[in-house]
């Protein structure tokens, strides 16, 4: 295990009156987050880009581990697919967890591989209930496997199908009540499914359970005509910002990170991006 | 929406992203928008699948990229992708048989390139492991050399070249043009930064490598040589070719077999 020089523990954060901050660690701030000179509370990593044999992202992991908590969120999991669990995926992001010991470990509500073809995509599921059940029954075999519970993240999406019998919320609820797991609410997914699917942002907060919520995203998104596009490549708009702040109200000063992946600022614009989010709600609080 | 159900709906989507194919079956399977706004939505998805493996080759490949014209790269990613999409959890190994792919498709030089961009990425991100000096052969008599066994280091990539592509991929001003030129071998290994280092070997000291990093046996080795060389000059030339080896820091262990 890399000796942490960070009290790792997410109760050290909870104890925080401020919603403990982080940013997606990105390639370009890999040397920045060796060095600890990123003013953050912990550092979300893409488990993915550290399941490599070796070689310079182990480095950069040994480095920013002994430096930060970390949380590992990954894209691969594949919760919502048909196809069986990947075994070897989750026994190397077993050994990453165990070296690591990071704060949270999260993936999405979506399925991502079919046929033994990876999709690289986070792609959208029916909300039925007998879906709700699948979900469930993987999430509890990875959480067996990992022996720790996980955070599902919302998703954005651009279609719903027409089979669906309950809303987003009331599914991603569902699945989390059933598998026991916790909650990665990203706010920005609300705001563009919400936008693309025509309903009111505030009711997916109002009818998520508080107490399952254990960290928050937050990024920008681009427009394609009428919809929506999660793209992360623009600094947080002034709604999903808006929207952030409801759920602060709501959820408490669960630990949050701002996530960008394409036109990636200097890293002293991202964390002044991140001082202005988190800002509105320390006002809120006070 | 069973569980087949639901099979039968993620094997449509995944047609319809990677073939393009059963557009209006999932239009049907869509809550109520008019056919465009469905049309448009599941090409948002469809686009995306395809702009996500092309950069992602792109990344893994920049001097190909560069050589071939983005246009170019962006079709033969494009095909390539089709032909063999991703079985792996991770981006980093959609390029595996890239080079291989543009051997078929573009010629031997721009494939020597890629082969040099794949082995870039090994070494950036392959197993670690610590060099061991010469002192570890010297520690055996020389009479036991024929029992040992000599493991290279896991990183080390040993490729053929018939082009120039080591000096074009060495070029970052982009003043060197790629062309077919008469065979040269190539050592391509991790500096501490993880960062390649190529080498220039002369082709009798690849060919041992070669024949070690398939069977570390040093007798094997010989024997293997001795079909090729002249018997007399196998011992030199094996000594030589550990010397480099040793040298270079591609020698992870010496070891009675």
């Amino acid at each position: 295990m890399i000796q942490p020089n960070a009290d790792r523990s997410a109760d050290a954060l909870a104890n925080s009156e401020r919603p403990p901050r982080a940013i997606g660690l990105r390639p370009p701030y890999y040397a920045a987050a060796r060095r600890g000179a990123i003013a953050v509370d912990y550092l979300e990593l893409i488990s993915e880009n550290f399941m490599v044999p070796g070689g310079q992202p182990h480095a950069v992991l040994e480095d920013v581990c002994s430096q930060y908590p970390v949380a590992f969120h990954g894209v691969s999991m594949n919760l919502g697919g048909t196809d069986p669990l990947d075994q070897t995926y989750l026994l190397e992001l077993k050994e990453l967890v165990s070296r690591c010991q990071p704060l949270f470990v999260s993936d999405h509500l979506c399925w991502t591989r079919h046929g033994g073809h990876h999709l690289h995509d986070l792609l959208p599921l029916p909300y039925v209930d007998e879906v709700i059940d699948h979900v469930a029954q993987r999430i509890d075999a990875v959480q067996e496997i990992l022996e720790r519970q996980i955070l599902i993240e919302n998703l954005s999406s651009y279609v719903e199908f027409n089979c669906s019998e309950m809303p987003e919320w009331e599914f991603l609820t569902g699945v989390a009540e059933r598998a026991d797991c916790l909650l990665l609410l990203d706010i920005n997914n609300i705001v563009v499914s919400a936008h693309n699917h025509h309903y009111a942002p505030q009711r997916y907060l109002e009818n998520v359970p508080a107490s399952r919520v254990a960290q928050h995203h937050v990024a920008g998104h681009s427009e394609d005509g009428a919809l929506k596009i999660d793209t992360h490549d623009h600094p947080v708009p002034d709604l999903v910002k808006a929207l952030y702040d409801d759920a602060r109200v709501r959820f408490g000063p669960v630990p949050v990170c701002l996530e960008r992946d394409d036109n990636i600022p200097e890293l002293a614009e991202l964390l002044q991006e991140l001082n202005w989010i988190t800002a509105n709600a320390l006002e809120q609080s006070a | 929406m069973t569980v087949p159900r639901l099979t039968r709906l993620q094997s449509e989507f995944c047609e319809f992203l990677m073939h393009g194919r059963g557009q209006d079956r999932l239009v049907e399977q869509l809550r109520a928008l008019d056919r465009q706004q469905s049309v448009q939505r599941l090409d948002v998805y469809r686009n995306g699948y395809f702009v996500r493996l092309e950069a992602a080759l792109a990344h893994d490949f920049p001097s190909c990229e560069r050589i071939l014209g983005r246009p170019e790269f962006a079709r033969q990613a494009g095909d390539y992708v089709v032909v063999f999409p991703s079985v792996s959890p991770s981006l980093r190994n959609l390029g595996h048989g890239f080079a291989d792919w543009l051997r078929s498709h573009k010629g031997a030089a721009i494939a020597d390139l890629a082969d040099i961009e794949w082995a870039a990425m090994w070494v950036f991100d392959g197993p670690n492991s610590v060099p061991t000096d010469s002192s570890a052969l010297l520690a055996y008599a020389p009479e036991d050399w024929p029992t040992l066994s000599v493991d290279l280091v896991p990183t080390l990539v040993l490729l053929s070249l018939a082009s120039n592509a080591d000096e074009v991929w060495r070029d970052r001003r982009d003043k060197t043009k790629l062309k077919s030129a008469a065979a040269r071998s190539l050592a391509i290994s991790r500096n501490e930064k993880c960062q390649p280092i190529l080498t220039v070997l002369n082709d009798r000291v690849f060919a041992v490598l070669h024949a070690l990093s398939a069977d570390s046996s040093l007798a094997a080795v010989s024997e293997h040589l001795a079909q090729t060389e002249d018997a007399d000059t196998v011992p030199q030339l094996l000594a030589k070719t550990l010397l480099t080896a040793f040298a270079h820091d591609w020698v992870a262990d010496v070891r009675t077999s």
